[in-house]
């Protein structure tokens, strides 16, 4: 962790800020890694939809441009001031028509997942690479810290009374495919051997809503309407689930409203895993980066029943470069070691501009 | 082949920028015409509202709760964000609520606020090709027909930039003259060449009383090739090309959208289709 000014940062892509043509090459790394890793063809990513989820996009360039010479990413003011910079230059590079850009704040790339999702649940494509991301810029820390959201203590601990956020930067890929039950006779061997490979997981359920309340807090209530309609979504039973990924931001309002909810659907009780600790606040690349997270303990269960244990990333499907990659248990409840073999987790996501969303996942041990 | 069980378009509103050069006039005619004081919200945010308020009427009926926003633009408010800027340099403090006011997606909180809508909402950034400006009409089809919603307001807005606006655009000033004006990259000869302001579409699954039939397409066959909107600007205006189509519209009985994944968007007007004047 390293100090930026007077409040605490996580910084992933090291001590120099990155400027737009670089974020663009480890946008791009992602893009490709996560192929790889999913087992698909190198070719899949042009005909793959990509969905894009951040809350500062391109910010770290204009920053650049003010501050350092160099030629200038963007041509011209109008590009400037597009947030179809990035989809337009990775239609470039990887040939894919199909880019999509989320900007709903903090749960910008966990409503990309959602909007993969649609997508794969119509029947309009088989695949979907869902990319959040963030990077370091001074203009969102000032005016966090001038909202008063910022903590200057270096122990960041959400849902334990203590208020204020630590922001940090990173890069999660997920890789969504569509399974059939029954393959067709004569699908390809490709295809054939993807159908072989076991999923990390299943996304049964999801459900976005708009808690028209306030602006920049979420009410209990309204978290409550989007969790029960994500478990609607998966078909199951608010008893059925085996653990929370909370949003667990770290500020007293926030934590207050989702435990709440979490308190009124009774699933206080359960394992409870909080990322920000480990990796801060990475705003609308929390959706694929504390997904990825999850799936990495889910996936390493044996060390994730201590706390402070790290989780190997490298042989993820899911790729993302954020070095501290570990579970927090704010409120164990129970072991994390007792999740049942075949156990289903709700994901919560909180936002500015009233965006909650709730995803639920279905892990079975492989 | 159609994908999907069609949507209903059911109303058009559309706010052009230029009836409130400055921001001032916007939040004057928001207070007047639908009594709400916009004080501390983005021109984007306040064209976004001048727009959507004006299908309240058409929102009476459903739950606030099955009803999603879906929101296209380039960006948000240029002005806000450079101003916002200026704080990396040192030559201003940092104002929280420009901040706060200028998320991408606080125009759709305002709309679901003031609208009393608790669907699904999202900001999408369209522009960067054609199939890029039905992301968001998409996205909404989708979940009509996946019943998550029954209704949906899908929305197109553009903030242009300060500078070319109140400098004065010469090809919208000609065009309000009389003469001829000509938009260097869409060949429409019904819209001017609009840049600042919003366009909403009301969606339902109902069918009654609606202006133009929605389905989702695997191929072109069934749509004539010429309503097809052709845009080559490799930037377009996502406001303007959305008064484009509902001219299109107007004047044909069938229109084809390109959209994401290689579908088209075949839109049947109705008989009883009845759209709001397209031209100042």
């Amino acid at each position: 962790m390293d100090e930026v000014g007077t409040v605490p940062y996580f910084q992933t892509f090291g001590d120099q800020r990155i400027g737009g043509t670089i974020a663009m090459d480890w946008l791009e790394v992602h893009l490709r890694e996560t192929v790889r890793l999913a087992g698909w063809t190198p070719d899949t990513l042009a005909d793959t939809p990509i969905l894009l989820g951040s809350t500062s996009w391109l910010v770290n360039e204009r920053e650049r441009m003010l501050t350092s010479p160099g030629p200038a990413m963007f041509r011209t003011a109008e590009d400037a001031s597009h947030l179809c910079h990035i989809a337009r230059e990775l239609q470039r590079r990887t040939r894919c028509r199909d880019v999509f850009s989320v900007a709903t704040s903090c749960t910008a790339s966990a409503n990309a997942i959602v909007q993969g999702m649609k997508l794969l649940r119509a029947g309009l494509c088989r695949r979907v690479l869902v990319l959040g991301f963030e990077f370091f810029n001074v203009l969102t820390i000032e005016h966090f810290h001038a909202l008063g959201l910022l903590t200057e203590d270096a122990a960041y601990q959400p849902f334990s009374g203590r208020d204020g956020l630590i922001l940090g930067e990173g890069i999660a890929c997920l890789a969504l495919e569509l399974i059939e039950d029954d393959p067709p006779v004569s699908s390809s061997s490709h295809e054939h051997a993807a159908r072989q490979r076991r999923p990390l997981a299943q996304l049964v359920g999801m459900a976005g809503g708009t808690d028209s309340t306030s602006l920049t807090s979420t009410s209990s209530s309204a978290l409550q309407d989007v969790i029960s309609d994500a478990l609607r979504d998966a078909g199951i039973h608010a008893s059925a689930l085996d653990s929370v990924k909370a949003h667990g931001v770290g500020t007293a309002a926030s934590d207050e409203a989702e435990g709440s909810a979490l308190q009124a659907l009774k699933l206080d009780a359960l394992p409870r895993f909080v990322f920000k600790p480990q990796v801060g606040h990475t705003l609308g690349a929390s959706g694929t980066t504390e997904t990825a997270l999850l799936l990495n303990v889910l996936n390493q269960r044996q060390h994730a029943a201590n706390e402070t244990d790290r989780a190997d990333c490298a042989e993820m499907t899911e790729r993302h470069d954020i070095r501290t990659a570990g579970a927090h248990a704010a409120r164990p409840g129970r072991a994390h070691a007792d999740i049942a073999d075949d156990a289903h987790h709700l994901l919560n996501f909180l936002g500015f501009g009233g965006s909650n969303v709730s995803l639920v996942l279905r892990w079975s041990m492989q | 082949m159609t994908a999907a069980a069609p949507a209903f378009l059911h109303a058009i509103a559309r706010f052009d920028g230029a009836d409130a050069p400055e921001d001032a006039q916007l939040r004057t005619l928001l207070k007047s015409q639908h009594g709400h004081d916009g004080r501390r919200l983005s021109r984007f945010s306040l064209m976004a509202l001048a727009g959507a308020l004006s299908l309240r009427d058409g929102l009476r009926e459903p739950p606030a709760a099955r009803t999603g926003v879906w929101l296209g633009a380039p960006f948000s408010s240029p002005a806000k964000f450079d101003s916002m800027l200026q704080v990396v340099t040192g030559e201003s403090h940092a104002k929280p609520f420009d901040f706060i006011g200028n998320i991408h997606n606080a125009a759709c909180f305002h709309v679901a606020q003031l609208l009393r809508l608790n669907g699904p909402s999202l900001f999408l950034a369209v522009g960067h090709d054609a199939a890029s400006f039905a992301q968001p009409l998409l996205s909404a089809l989708l979940d009509l027909r996946a019943g998550t919603t029954d209704t949906a307001l899908v929305g197109w807005c553009v903030e242009q930039e300060r500078g070319a606006r109140v400098s004065g655009d010469t090809a919208t000033d000609a065009h309000r003259q009389g003469s001829r004006a000509t938009a260097p990259d869409e060949t429409s000869d019904a819209v001017p060449p609009l840049e600042d302001g919003c366009c909403w579409w009301l969606l339902s699954t109902k069918p009654d009383g609606a202006i133009a039939q929605i389905d989702i397409l695997h191929g072109t066959g069934m749509v004539p090739p010429d309503t097809m909107s052709p845009v080559r600007d490799p930037l377009l205006n996502p406001f303007r090309l959305a008064c484009q189509y509902q001219v299109q519209l107007e004047r044909n009985p069938v229109i084809g959208m390109p959209a994401p994944l290689g579908l088209i968007l075949r839109m049947q007007r109705t008989e009883k289709a009845h759209f709001p004047p397209a031209t100042p």
